[in-house]
């Protein structure tokens, strides 16, 4: 009977030390997801960065008006070559996404720029890439958000706070960049 | 018009009740598909039964029992939700008469006269005329081989409509024409065995079967419109059915019925497929009937056009070896058929007398194979565990943002080979079909499985609001409810006919397109045609080959390509598919899809849902946890007790 019970506890050891593995390779897998999650976003980032001096120089030959806006671009752009934590880099991505949105609203005023072809596909690359971009800013937010939960969750929370780990800050929007941009059109005399 | 019963008032029981008439859709739409439910609650008939007598072609009829007022009611509400319906009363079917027959036609360029044995005209065909043409075969022999053609091939319909009247010719040809210009009670018949032909002698012949393909090509060429019923009279409609074996007459009978139901449906506009025509604006799948000449019915043509829904390519071959299928089955079906067969065995070894000096190696081997069916359902019940944990922090990504490496995807399955189940051939992105008998044994009677066939690792799409990927399923775990019809006897799908057989049986189970599914898979990149060396190496071979271009690398003009030479062409060849390659970008010769992860323990598992998925993992995972817990603990109490 004794060796009933020593067996039965020692499956009920095993089984617990298994489970606790599970978990402990589960939030190691959390937090590696949000890794590579940002990893991902930075690929896209850098082919983004890529991009912005052609659609500068392109934009140049048009828009002799507008170098404020252009400057901004410019200027976002030094701004991401300088950050070096994570929430620079979001900052600098949010100030290039601002100062890129300002950019397209102004094109509206320049036909022949929009007419352009070097500058449509710029344009459309660029789209393409914002929208990829939000998509994985959406993916990264969610392996934020799980890991959060699930380092507060019972039973996970008693090994993330062995193994201490931290909440981590999800990638928000800062509100000046929430604002629609001003759109001024020039209506031909 | 004909005057459908629904106007004829009502005397008797026949007259008071009917069947509801609706046009079959070789593709099933988004929106048929939706509307099911809500035609069951209509129609009370199941959804499954449904979708099979809604697919097919030509015109269907619901026998569902109902007064005339009632049936009309359903009628408009199945309307309502987008399946064009209408009400046919048994009275008007049962006294379908067949039109009064030819005895001779004259054919002019102008138009074509039907005569009675006294040379009267009984119908005529003008440049004017609207046309409904029924054509059939009164021996039957043609319409058997063009079922079974169907039945089994299900490409007849790809014939054109000129190879099908020429089948007509070869046997014995009947054809019904009736006047749509307003009077569809104007009619004649024509049996090819009893008339005679006068004029445009140039295009006739000596052979009768001939001769009626030109009367027919003539009367669609020189009518205005027309519209041709190819389903041969043989449609499944009630009471509408021809027996082939029992002669001619039945034959003429039942077709006097089966063009009532055509008239009506004529009447109300269903043979034209309009709504059809509509969807096809709104629909992908939905093909365009463009071409078709207003108020026709579409040719064979289309139907194959229809059929083969935007052109996808039927998937290739995949034979699967007895090997492979049993490692298909799922692991608890092993671990639980384990138990099942070793365990009572080396029980039943264990008490048989007459190997009693035995006992002891069966008992043993009773225990530990109980033990490992424990282990094995421990271990299994923390690979379940695993998998939840794994769909649980798996973030959903967007498609068109995919990353290489383990992701999660949401969204609708969509078709990448025009796929079709294999006994209804209904459209699907993955199916599993299972063949039974009814077995009369000792023990009583039961239904064997005969035949198992899966469409396995057939690819299809996933697609989310930003784009669609392909998904190869091979090794997947499904865990997806299915849509399950099943049917006693054999069915042919292009015609909606069910062949009763009340011992055999078939369940069908399939994943319909547009189905809602969760993958957690592994993304990778597949590379297509030739790899660049190939490319390199298909060049220079090219390049031997053309003494003009190797003259160029000849730089001392020896007529001989030395080493050098021969180098500095290879590099040029080199540079240029580099650049091209460069140039190009990795275009069609790349791309993503999502299949099992080429190493570890990683999961691939298709469901329907994320939530479905975790709730039935952990379910499973406590069922695998503490039946494996208990089995070790029996087993383990059994030797312990034993050896004591």
């Amino acid at each position: 009977m004794t060796l009933i019970i020593l067996l039965t506890l020692l499956g009920i050891i095993v089984a617990l030390i298994t489970f606790c593995i599970i978990i402990y390779n589960g939030l190691i897998s959390l937090k590696h997801n949000i890794s590579k999650a940002w990893s991902n976003i930075d690929v896209l980032l850098k082919q983004r960065y890529d991009e912005l001096p052609k659609l500068v120089s392109v934009c140049e030959g048009y828009m002799q008006h507008e170098r404020a806006v252009l400057e901004n671009v410019t200027k976002a752009r030094s701004q991401l070559d300088s950050a070096g934590s994570e929430k620079e880099i979001v900052n600098a991505n949010n100030a290039i996404t601002s100062a890129l949105r300002s950019l397209f609203a102004v094109v509206e005023n320049y036909p022949d720029l929009k007419a352009d072809r070097a500058f449509r596909q710029l344009q459309a690359r660029v789209s393409q890439l914002e929208d990829q971009i939000a998509d994985r800013r959406e993916l990264y937010n969610e392996s934020v958000n799980l890991f959060n939960i699930r380092i507060e969750q019972f039973p996970d929370v008693i090994i993330a706070s062995m193994m201490r780990l931290d909440e981590r800050e999800l990638w928000q929007i800062d509100p000046e960049h929430r604002e629609d941009v001003n759109m001024k059109f020039s209506v031909p005399a | 018009m004909a005057k459908t019963t629904n106007q004829t008032p009502a005397t008797n029981q026949d007259q008071s009740r009917g069947f509801l008439l609706y046009n079959r859709r070789p593709a099933l739409s988004e929106h048929v598909l939706e509307s099911l439910k809500e035609a069951e609650a209509i129609t009370g008939i199941n959804q499954s039964e449904l979708r099979m007598r809604l697919m097919g072609l030509g015109i269907g009829a619901l026998n569902i029992n109902r007064c005339l007022n009632e049936l009309e009611d359903c009628a408009a509400d199945l309307r309502f939700i987008g399946l064009n319906t209408t009400a046919v009363t048994k009275e008007y079917v049962k006294n379908g008469k067949l039109p009064p027959a030819a005895r001779h036609i004259n054919l002019t360029d102008s138009t074509i006269k039907f005569l009675d044995a006294n040379e009267n005209t009984l119908f005529k065909i003008t440049k004017e005329s609207e046309l409904l043409i029924i054509i059939t075969d009164l021996s039957g022999k043609t319409v058997k081989h063009l079922m079974t053609a169907m039945a089994y091939t299900g490409n007849a319909i790809n014939k054109t409509f000129d190879e099908i009247l020429k089948k007509f010719s070869i046997a014995k040809p009947a054809a019904i024409f009736y006047s749509l210009n307003g009077d569809s009670e104007n009619g004649v018949y024509v049996d090819s065995d009893i008339f005679s032909y006068m004029g445009l002698n140039d295009k006739l012949t000596h052979s009768k079967g001939s001769n009626f393909r030109v009367m027919v090509k003539e009367a669609m060429a020189m009518s205005k419109s027309s519209i041709t019923d190819e389903n041969f009279g043989i449609s499944l409609l009630p009471g509408a059915n021809p027996e082939w074996s029992r002669g001619k007459s039945p034959v003429e009978k039942e077709l006097g019925r089966y063009t009532r139901y055509i008239l009506t449906a004529v009447e109300k506009k269903l043979l034209p497929f309009e709504a059809e025509s509509n969807e096809a604006s709104d629909e992908e799948t939905s093909p365009s009937l463009s071409g078709d000449k207003p108020g026709t019915y579409p040719s064979n043509k289309n139907l194959a056009g229809m059929n083969s829904s935007k052109g996808l390519q039927p998937p290739p071959n995949i034979n699967y070896s007895k090997i492979t299928s049993f490692f298909q089955t799922s692991l608890p079906e092993l671990i639980v058929g384990l138990i099942v067969i070793v365990s009572p065995f080396s029980f039943f070894m264990s008490g048989v007398k007459s190997i009693s000096a035995h006992q002891v190696f069966w008992k043993m081997a009773a225990g530990s194979a109980i033990v490992l069916a424990g282990v094995l359902m421990f271990c299994y019940s923390l690979l379940l565990l695993y998998y939840r944990r794994m769909v649980e922090n798996t973030p959903t990504s967007k498609i068109r943002s995919l990353s290489m490496g383990m992701v999660e995807l949401s969204g609708k399955s969509r078709l990448y080979y025009d796929l079709r189940t294999s006994a209804t051939k209904t459209q699907c992105v993955y199916y599993r079909c299972r063949y039974y008998k009814y077995q009369q044994t000792n023990d009583g009677s039961r239904w064997a499985l005969t035949r198992s066939v899966s469409s396995g690792k057939i690819p299809f799409y996933i697609e989310d609001d930003t784009g669609r990927v392909l998904i190869k399923p091979k090794g997947a775990i499904f865990n997806i409810p299915m849509a399950t019809q099943s049917f006693q006897g054999s069915y042919i799908p292009t015609l909606s006919i069910q062949l009763h057989d009340p011992n055999t049986k078939v369940v069908e189970e399939l994943i319909p397109e547009r189905a809602r599914l969760y993958v957690l898979g592994s993304a990778q990149v597949e590379k297509h045609g030739k790899k660049t060396r190939e490319i390199i190496i298909d060049k220079l071979r090219m390049l031997k080959q053309s003494p003009k271009i190797m003259s160029e690398y000849d730089i001392n003009s020896d007529g001989q390509i030395d080493v050098e030479e021969w180098e500095a062409a290879r590099s040029d060849v080199e540079r240029m598919v580099y650049a091209e390659s460069l140039a190009n970008g990795p275009g069609d010769s790349e791309s993503v899809v999502i299949e099992k992860p080429r190493f570890g323990l990683l999961p691939f598992i298709i469901a329907d849902s994320e939530k479905n998925l975790i709730r039935k993992l952990m379910f499973r995972t406590w069922i695998f946890l503490f039946g494996g817990l208990s089995t070790m603990g029996f087993s383990l109490n059994f030797l312990v007790n034993f050896f004591r």
